[in-house]
């Protein structure tokens, strides 16, 4: 082969490869937006996801608090009950005068004492 | 040789084809039949094999004092309810369940051994019950659903107002069948769903809710119903009497502030206890007031201005003749003011009165008193008692109307009735409820005193009052005098009409005491009748003394003052620690 022949070879060769560097350069420009777009598409997929599972997570939460808050209601419910029922005047008496000696104080022992309105301070807000 | 064997391929795919198409056509019109033509009764049909609605019940609203204080509460508790299908050893289960239950073995077992697929094997058990189920497993084919269960924590206190619900929560009686539009409670239902073996499943959120319910605000003081129970029951025990009732009212207002019955009932068991338990004497029967009615005579012979508390009557030494029928007094009286008459509850002089007022005018004012009519409280199956027309009266009414008998009335619509001497004049319409709230404190209805009309002036209502209060202090009604306190009252003893012989008994009466307190401004008035007691056969002697118990104690409870002793003056201590705290 001439030398001149080889150069020629090499000068074509040289300048496909630059064209091929140029090309690539340029598909990687043309492919960016495109992967852009699909890691965008994934994080919103991953999003989505996570955003469900979420609602799945909290949804169990509520429901076990609804179910958490309907027995404390029903518990709740069921200590007034129990309160009205300790409170009843017909025990409490009998406690009053069996176990604790207290006996209803005769009509000479009781004074009602009026609450006279004491002046008030000097300064003190009406 | 085989069917098809000399047919050319082509035919035998076309046969095929036409066998495929056809079955197809076939299967289409079965869908179209079954899927659009008959899909509704289908659709119904599969909806009622595979769920089931069962009726729950809902939770009332509460009942409350005016204090505040919790008188009927709702609470949810278990029902028990088995699928006897999935229960592999019925006797075993019934065993385990009839030990916890305390229900006989067989009564279980027998429900377990039933072919239906849903027994009820007991409804609203206790939570310590509901609990031993749970530790038990509970046995597969046994279920547990929440209900809700009505407790009158306070047992007795108030049965005859509160009354009482049925199984299905639904009130019966008294306040619960009064306002049981607004108690809700009824019926909710829960949806369950069965599986192809009939085993179902029920889930207590799908739940299709019962009526909203509303609490109810009463004007019944617990501690005043409490005090009058008490003594009502100390006061039937010494008499040996079979009934009682007393009543509390603010004679102001109307508010009822307690009332009682003798014989009583636990609202909590009310299937215990006997309709004449369970029966509101105070409204729902009526009976010959006897002396206790002289009130009404005086102030409409004082009304008509006739007499004057110190005209003079002569007490014919105990005895009138009216209408050829002797009228006797408890003692031979000579000559009597009017004032006396009241004071020692002197018939003969009553009856010459009640002659002075004539039969149409007493008669117009004892229906404007209220009586032969109901006073309006809201209970259920008030009495409106008797008063016949005046052309209806024999020649002797008049004179037995005088003294309290011919006419019945209910002790509610006496004590109103006296109500109305004690505020000046006004006959008030008595009632139980102050308000009704929502689950979150609003108030949705709220009820105020009812003046129904003027029935006497104040001047009347004043110099009855002043001759009442005399019936205390110097009269029949001695034992109803409080210490520090200026009461007014009337004192009765009617005898009852006995049905056997058609006179009136002797030995069985109608002890009473009729009110208030304290005369200045009253703040109580109060009824007290003893029915058929056997020793302490006078109203004065029994009744009276409960409403002296009766109202020191609530007077004492209301802190209202007693009237202080002249020299006494009670100054407010403040101590030195007070001052250098100021």
């Amino acid at each position: 082969m001439a030398p001149g022949a080889l150069k020629s070879d090499l000068v074509a060769q040289v300048t496909s490869e630059a064209a091929l560097h140029r090309e690539m350069d340029k598909r990687k420009r043309d492919l960016l937006p495109v992967l852009l777009v699909g890691v965008l598409l994934v994080a919103g997929a991953l999003f989505y996801v996570w955003q469900h599972v979420q609602v799945v997570r909290l949804s169990y939460k509520v429901e076990r608090l609804d179910s958490e808050r309907a027995s404390l209601a029903k518990r709740e419910r069921e200590l007034t009950l129990e309160v009205a029922r300790l409170k009843s005047l017909r025990r409490v008496e009998e406690i009053a005068r069996g176990q604790l000696g207290m006996v209803t104080p005769a009509p000479g022992q009781l004074y009602l004492i009026p609450v006279l309105e004491t002046p008030s301070r000097p300064g003190s807000p009406e | 040789m085989p069917f098809g064997a000399h047919q050319s391929p082509r035919r035998r795919i076309v046969f095929l084809f036409l066998l495929l198409a056809s079955s197809l056509a076939l299967i289409t019109a079965k869908l179209y039949f079954l899927q659009i033509k008959q899909q509704r009764g289908l659709a119904e049909r599969a909806k009622r094999q595979y769920q089931r609605v069962l009726p729950l019940t809902g939770e009332r609203g509460t009942i409350y004092d005016r204090n505040g204080k919790e008188l009927a509460v709702s609470v949810e508790v278990a029902s028990v309810f088995a699928q006897p299908s999935q229960i592999e050893r019925p006797g075993e289960v019934a065993a385990k369940l009839a030990a916890i239950l305390n229900l006989p073995v067989h009564e279980i077992s027998k429900k377990l051994s039933s072919d239906r697929s849903f027994v009820w094997i007991q409804r609203k058990i206790e939570p310590a019950q509901a609990q031993a189920i749970t530790a038990l497993g509970p046995p597969p084919g046994i279920y547990l659903l929440p209900e809700a269960k009505r407790y009158y924590p306070k047992q007795e206190l108030a049965a005859h107002l509160l009354g009482f619900v049925g199984l299905d929560e639904k009130g019966l009686e008294g306040l619960e069948f009064q306002y049981d539009d607004y108690l809700g409670g009824g019926s909710r239902e829960v949806i369950g769903y069965q599986d192809a073996l009939g085993r179902v499943v029920y889930k207590a959120e799908e739940v299709i809710p019962a009526l909203p319910s509303y609490d109810l605000e009463l004007t019944i003081d617990e501690v005043i119903q409490y005090t009058v129970e008490k003594e009502l029951q100390a006061a039937i025990r010494r008499s040996r009497a079979v009934a009682g009732s007393v009543i509390v009212i603010d004679p102001q207002t109307g508010e009822v502030l307690a009332l009682a019955n003798w014989p009583t009932f636990n609202p909590n068991y009310f299937n215990r206890y006997s309709s004449s338990a369970r029966r509101n004497r105070a409204t729902d029967d009526t009976y010959e007031p006897g002396s206790t009615f002289k009130v009404i005579m005086a102030a409409a012979a004082l009304e008509e201005r006739l007499v004057r508390p110190q005209d003079i009557f002569f007490g014919e030494n105990g005895a009138i003749q009216v209408a050829g029928l002797t009228i006797h007094d408890y003692y031979k009286f000579g000559w009597l003011t009017f004032q006396q008459v009241l004071e020692q509850s002197s018939n003969v002089g009553a009856i010459k009165v009640g002659l002075l007022l004539g039969k149409r005018r007493y008669y117009n004012y004892i229906r404007d008193f209220g009586f032969g009519s109901r006073t309006g409280i809201d209970l259920p199956g008030e009495a409106a008692g008797k008063v016949r027309l005046p052309r209806e009266w024999s020649a002797i009414s008049l004179g037995s109307i005088s003294i309290g008998q011919e006419v019945a009335v209910t002790p509610i619509q006496l004590l109103a009735a006296v109500s109305a001497v004690a505020n000046g004049g006004f006959l008030v319409k008595p009632y139980l409820v102050r308000a009704i709230k929502g689950p979150d404190g609003k108030v949705l209805k709220e009820f105020s005193p009812m003046i129904l009309r003027r029935v006497i002036s104040d001047e009347t209502s004043q110099i009855l009052t002043a001759i009442l209060e005399g019936a205390v202090k110097n009269g029949t009604g001695k034992h109803a005098g409080l210490e520090g306190y200026r009461v007014a009252g009337k004192t009765g003893t009617s005898q009852k009409l006995d049905r056997a012989t058609g006179h009136y008994s002797r030995q069985k009466v109608v002890a009473s005491f009729v009110g208030y307190v304290p005369v200045e401004d009253p703040r109580l008035a109060i009824l007290v009748l003893i029915d058929e007691p056997q020793i302490f056969f006078w109203g004065g002697s029994i009744a009276a003394p409960v409403f002296r118990e009766v109202a020191q104690e609530a007077l004492k409870y209301l802190k209202v003052p007693p009237v202080q002793k002249a020299g006494v003056q009670l100054v407010k201590r403040v101590s030195h620690e007070a001052r250098r705290l100021d």
